[in-house]
């Protein structure tokens, strides 16, 4: 330990209180951080990197035991008063939800005011002033102060926390996931702000996440968390160049860059699994006294899309696209207010969900039936497809599960095993078509790795079309092999996977999304990518780069190119595709 | 929050109308004779009659249905009271102020018991002292309120006569002077409130405790201690507030629960409020009564639940302002 | 659909604590007591005795004292319990069943059914439950069957609500979505999917109205429109002995503790398997 160290953490384990029995959380973790240097500490979920930074805060939950020894420079903490009193004033901290970590009945400035003043500042002007302030230092304006937590958009709300944060004036800024929860675009933009003001400041900073590319442009050093130890603790370059931990090279070699994407498949026989022309969403919006839909919300807006058998196309769009309704509408869980949908060729009905398209969630936990075994719910799913012969055990198989899991229920399930028994019960109803909703977005880099490829495997060998959605192109184009991207409800673009995108909103959603080995990117806009879109025109042009005043004038039509790719864009088929 | 207000004023409205009917309807459709208690074995089948035909009881149910209804609404009438030949709404204009003061004096204690004991609770959860908390709690309102109200005038009127035993004042009151008045209105009413308002405090106190302690353990009151904010802030002005939040609906719901509870203390104690001349009308089969006094409970709880909806419209942010959930 | 942390149920049961197992035991003792009173007292509960007899204080013959009439309070309070369990359990079976069909059928069916039954349910849940019970009970003969139906009858509207509110919740859930997916019937939906997860809160509200079902059937009695003699009820007990408040406490004391502490029972049980059955995991604390 020497002497600069800001904050030595040394053979650090902490037990915590589980629902069934202690869990040992951290098992003997040391880990230093020096002023001004930004820390990465990336590690999958249950590896303990959240509990790292409670840690240090002193505000695990009443019933955990800590053991070893945390010293700020040189002082110990020990968890008592001293050690809260630090709190806001020497080491700040970010969470991952700004929504739930607000007052949602105080204003924000009044929360902001209220910080300030638990620093020492009296009340009245001198405080108030320091509060705008630090709403300016975050790139929000600073009448903002005014309004309620449930008035902000996402990034707003986060750069409210990183303020709140900043009121003590910390040397040491905690962030756990502070960018998880929001799209790419707005990501990049908070993320900047992070950066710029943690340089300009000479903030030290632990940066906690679970996404290494994001680490690798942002950190001046990387620690990799594995079961409550450091297996890797170094340099960023250094460790991303030449990783000394087996776990930190599988971590990179399951990173979606670093597979190839997809080919183009040869079209298969038979009707495409899914055909959809001209579907529309639409919700009522509740307005007025008798609840009377004054005004529609149009979700999804006249959307064609063909799916063939065997095939995977990707559906990438950010919050708000869409996607989900579209989803919801495809498996007739939400009504389609407009179009005609076909499922193997065959018409169905608005509104009733069909067994033939099948939905995996994003959250296997919650969308496997707590009280239900795992075995249950697989032939609960055969028994509705009326397959008599197959039994639960091949299904698990195929899923690359052992058969005694059929007994137990999915919470004694890792989530990727959850994730796998859902697909095992889709499966098992014999859809023609997969919609896959964000299925591996809660889970590990290396098990996501593996889902992918048991889809792949299992879609090559049965023929079903899958239909994945998400907001990670890279991913995408590992997976799939058509890319269709949704801006504000409708497809601004298709391509196949190996192509270059060429509309400027999905090179705008490349440039955004981090990459490791490449710098991080640089957000002109930092606001811009939260506010609503135009009445009149094309509704990216405010954001677009390339727009020019017809574009704000007259809407864009999705045209056909010679190579099958859909665009809407008239100012990229102008300029015949470069810019 | 005009649309808030609109909304739950025309839910309120139609609510009172839906259970006048309910009130005409149960009683004519209970087994039973609502004319009974003018009807002697001895009388003939024509006399039976008559009697029906003055009561109003032969005519076909939906012009008996529209009379009362019409009674009610237009002219504010509920019929007239066969113990006392009065008019019902005159019996009650009497017994609700009483019953009033009961219940809001009640209210008030059983208020600020629940909240200090809530809280408190709520602070020491997990330490002993808290767990006999919670117990002792839990055998306060398992406690018989008219038994507990007997046993507190077996211990506090006849055996130590500090109390009087029942009554609203003492008979010889309008001898009093005033200040002395209020005094001895006051010293009658110190058993049934504390019958009323404590009992059931104990009740909303583990109510609020959990409340809180659900708070105590979310995401915001953890960000709030990240930002160095002193305990005493997080847990009074932010854990609270948030806390008690739902519970200003509480308000709504313990009303039915509290006149409910009137009645019984008002029969222990020979208060003369709605609930004892409730319950007198039942041993005197004056069914007008009881449809009177039933009918304007309801109505009262349905403005007791209005009033709370629209307090908490006021104090939650998101329903005042509107313009909630951007993604 | 959900994005971001797992809400993860554990739906089994751990075990019950301290204060809960006591509550179990008053809950079975109590039960005992009633069923064997025959046995346990050697005389007839009802017998009237002579002058000499009445209104005895406790004492070696009469561990509990003698009433008005000379009647041993011990045997009838043995007795008396009876009247309260027999009124309770059947009143709240009723109120259970028929607030689980009504709470179930709102809470999955189409909307206007949900629309109709909450009306219903709101309508009674205005009306302070005592006067709606002294309302029905006002036109027609007090008898402790009549009690236990009407309240039975007054008591469904909460259960109604909390199943309702927890089908709802349900119905936006992802295995919910994933088994309407599936293409199943409502009706198997409700018995496969939602009835193993309403059951636990139902079970709960059943054991903490217990109690105060006891309660109010002894108020009733008390007031003359229960138990109609010769059966015996706690409450009538104490309307009997009220007249002697001071003289002859005896007679109102006990019935009373005899009441609080089958309440008390019931209520430790309800609260006991409520905090066993709350899934508490999940509470917003990131695993990681």
């Amino acid at each position: 330990m020497s002497a600069r160290d800001l904050l030595a953490l040394e053979s650090l384990a902490v037990v915590l209180e589980g629902p069934t029995g202690p869990v040992r959380a951290l098992r003997g973790l040391d880990l230093r951080l020096s002023p001004g240097e930004v820390t990465a500490l990336v590690g999958v979920s249950g590896s303990g990197k959240t509990v790292t930074g409670l840690t240090i805060l002193g505000l695990l939950p009443g019933g955990a035991a800590v053991s070893g020894r945390m010293t700020w420079r040189g002082e110990v903490l020990a968890g008592d008063s001293a050690h809260r009193a630090r709190l806001g004033r020497e080491i700040g901290m970010i969470f991952q939800d700004p929504g739930a970590c607000l007052d949602p009945v105080w204003t924000v400035g009044a929360q902001l005011v209220e910080t300030v003043r638990a620093g020492g500042i009296p009340a009245g002007a001198v405080a108030e002033a320091r509060a705008a302030s630090l709403l300016e230092e975050v790139h929000l304006p600073a009448d903002l102060g005014g309004r309620y937590p449930h008035q902000l958009s996402g990034g707003q709300k986060q750069r409210v926390m990183l303020a709140l944060a900043l009121a003590g004036d910390p040397d040491l800024l905690i962030a756990d996931e502070p960018t998880t929860a929001l799209d790419v675009t707005i990501q990049a933009g908070v993320l900047d702000t992070l950066r710029s003001v943690v340089r300009r400041r000479g903030m030290a900073m632990l940066f906690i996440t679970h996404d290494l590319s994001l680490a690798g442009g942002f950190a001046d050093r990387l620690a990799v968390i594995h079961e409550g130890r450091l297996v890797e603790d170094g340099p960023a370059a250094a460790v991303l160049d030449a990783p000394a931990h087996e776990r930190t090279r599988r971590l990179l070699a399951s990173l979606p860059e670093n597979s190839p994407p997809r080919k183009p498949s040869a079209p298969a026989a038979g009707p495409p699994a899914l055909s959809v022309a001209a579907l529309r969403v639409e919700y009522a919006r509740r307005r007025g006294l008798w609840r009377q839909g004054r005004g529609v919300r149009t979700a999804v807006r006249d959307v064609d899309l063909v799916v063939g058998a065997g095939e995977s196309v990707a559906l990438v769009g950010e919050s708000g696209c869409g996607k989900t309704s579209l989803a919801l509408a495809l498996t007739g869980h939400v009504l389609r207010t407009g179009g005609d949908l076909r499922l193997g060729g065959a018409h169905r009905p608005p509104g009733t969900p069909s067994r033939e398209a099948q939905l995996i969630f994003q959250d296997a936990g919650a969308a496997l039936d707590p009280r239900q075994t795992c075995g249950a719910a697989v032939a609960e799913a055969a028994a509705a497809a009326g397959d008599a012969r197959s039994s639960v055990e091949d299904f698990l198989a195929d899923v690359g599960l052992e058969p005694d899991l059929a007994t137990r229920r999915p919470h004694q399930l890792s989530g990727g095993q959850r994730q796998r028994v859902a697909l095992a019960r889709a499966l098992a109803a014999r859809p023609r078509l997969l919609v896959a909703d964000e299925p591996t977005a809660s889970l590990d880099v290396a098990m996501q790795a593996r889902i992918v490829e048991l889809l792949k495997t299992l879609q090559d060998d049965r023929g079903w079309g899958l239909l994945w959605i998400t907001h990670d192109l890279p991913l995408a184009r590992s997976i799939c092999h058509r890319i269709v991207v949704m801006y504000h409800g409708e497809i601004v673009e298709a391509f196949p996977a190996g192509a270059r995108p060429m509309h400027p909103y999905t090179r705008e959603l490349v440039a955004m999304t981090p990459v490791l080995g490449a710098p991080p990117p640089v957000v002109d806009d930092v606001v811009g990518a939260d506010a609503d879109p135009p009445d009149a025109g094309c509704a990216f042009a405010p954001r677009c780069r390339f727009a020019d005043p017809m574009c704000g004038r007259a809407k864009p039509s999705l045209t056909e190119e010679a190579d099958g790719r859909l665009i809407r864009c008239p100012v990229v088929l102008r300029n015949g595709g470069t810019h | 929050m005009t649309a808030y207000v609109l909304r739950r004023l025309a839910g309120a409205a139609l609510l009172v109308l839906a259970l006048l009917t309910a009130v005409f309807f149960l009683v004519r459709l209970a087994p039973g004779d609502p004319a009974a208690r003018h009807l002697d074995p001895d009388m003939g089948s024509q006399q039976r009659e008559q009697v029906r035909a003055r009561l109003g009881l032969d005519a076909p149910l939906h012009v008996q249905y529209g009379r009362w209804m019409g009674g009610v609404l237009l002219r504010g009438d509920l019929g007239r009271s066969l113990q006392y030949h009065r008019p019902v709404t005159s019996l009650l204009a009497d017994a609700i102020p009483n019953t009033l003061l009961l219940t809001v004096s009640a209210y008030a204690v059983h208020l600020g018991l629940a909240l200090w004991g809530g809280v408190w609770m709520a602070r020491r959860r997990g330490t002993r002292a808290e767990r006999g908390a919670t117990v002792a709690a839990l055998a306060v309102y398992s406690l018989p309120a008219f038994w507990l109200g007997l046993m507190l005038i077996l211990v506090f009127s006849r055996a130590l006569g500090w109390l009087p035993a029942g009554g609203l004042h003492a008979p010889d009151a309008e001898l009093l002077s005033g200040p002395a008045r209020v005094w001895d209105t006051i010293r009658h009413m110190v058993l049934p409130v504390t019958v009323l308002g404590v009992a059931s405090a104990a009740g909303t106190a583990r109510y609020l405790r959990s409340s809180l302690i659900e708070v105590l353990d979310s995401d915001f009151i953890l960000a709030a201690r990240a930002r160095g904010l002193s305990e005493r802030a997080v847990v009074w002005r932010h854990a609270v507030r948030n806390a008690l939040l739902p519970a200003v609906t509480l308000v709504g719901l313990n009303l039915p629960f509290l006149l409910g509870g009137a009645v019984v203390t008002e029969t222990v104690f020979a208060w003369p409020g709605m609930g004892r001349l409730a319950v007198d009308a039942i041993f005197a089969r004056d069914y007008p009564v009881i449809m009177g006094a039933t009918a304007v409970s309801a109505v009262m709880v349905v403005l007791g639940n209005l009033l709370a909806d629209l307090a908490y419209g006021r104090v939650d942010p998101r329903i005042r302002l509107g313009g909630g959930g951007r993604p | 659909m959900s994005r971001g942390g797992t809400r993860i149920d554990p739906g089994f049961p751990g075990r019950l604590d301290t204060a809960s197992r006591w509550g179990l035991g008053l809950v079975l003792l109590v039960a005992a007591l009633s069923v064997c009173a025959g046995w346990l007292t050697p005389t007839d509960p009802g017998a009237v005795g002579g002058a000499e007899t009445h209104l005895l204080a406790p004492c070696p013959e009469h561990p509990l004292g003698t009433d008005v009439l000379g009647r041993d309070v011990l045997g009838r309070l043995l007795h008396g319990g009876r009247a309260s369990l027999a009124v309770a359990w059947l009143s709240v079976l009723l109120a259970v069943a028929l607030g689980t069909t009504v709470g179930l059928a709102a809470g999955i069916g189409p909307a206007w059914l949900d629309r109709v039954l909450m009306t219903a349910t709101d309508v009674f849940l205005a009306f302070p439950r005592i006067f709606l019970i002294l309302l029905l009970v006002a036109v027609t003969r007090p008898s402790l069957l009549l009690v236990a139906v009407v309240i039975g009858a007054t008591g469904w509207m909460s259960v109604a609500r909390l199943v309702r509110a927890e089908a709802l919740a349900l119905r936006g859930r992802d295995f919910v979505l994933a088994a309407r997916g599936l293409e199943l019937t409502s009706l198997r939906l409700a018995w496969r999917h939602f009835l193993p997860h309403v059951a636990p809160l139902v079970l709960v509200a059943a054991t903490l109205r217990l109690g105060n079902a006891v309660l109010l059937e002894s108020f009733l009695s008390y007031l003359g429109l229960g138990a109609q003699e010769p059966l015996i009820s706690w409450g009538a007990m104490i309307e009997h002995g009220q007249g002697h408040l001071l003289d002859a406490w005896w007679l109102t004391a006990f019935p009373g503790l005899a009441i609080t502490l089958t309440v008390v029972s019931y209520n430790l049980l309800g609260d006991g398997i409520r905090d066993l059955l709350d899934p508490r995991v999940g509470s917003g604390r990131r695993d990681g």
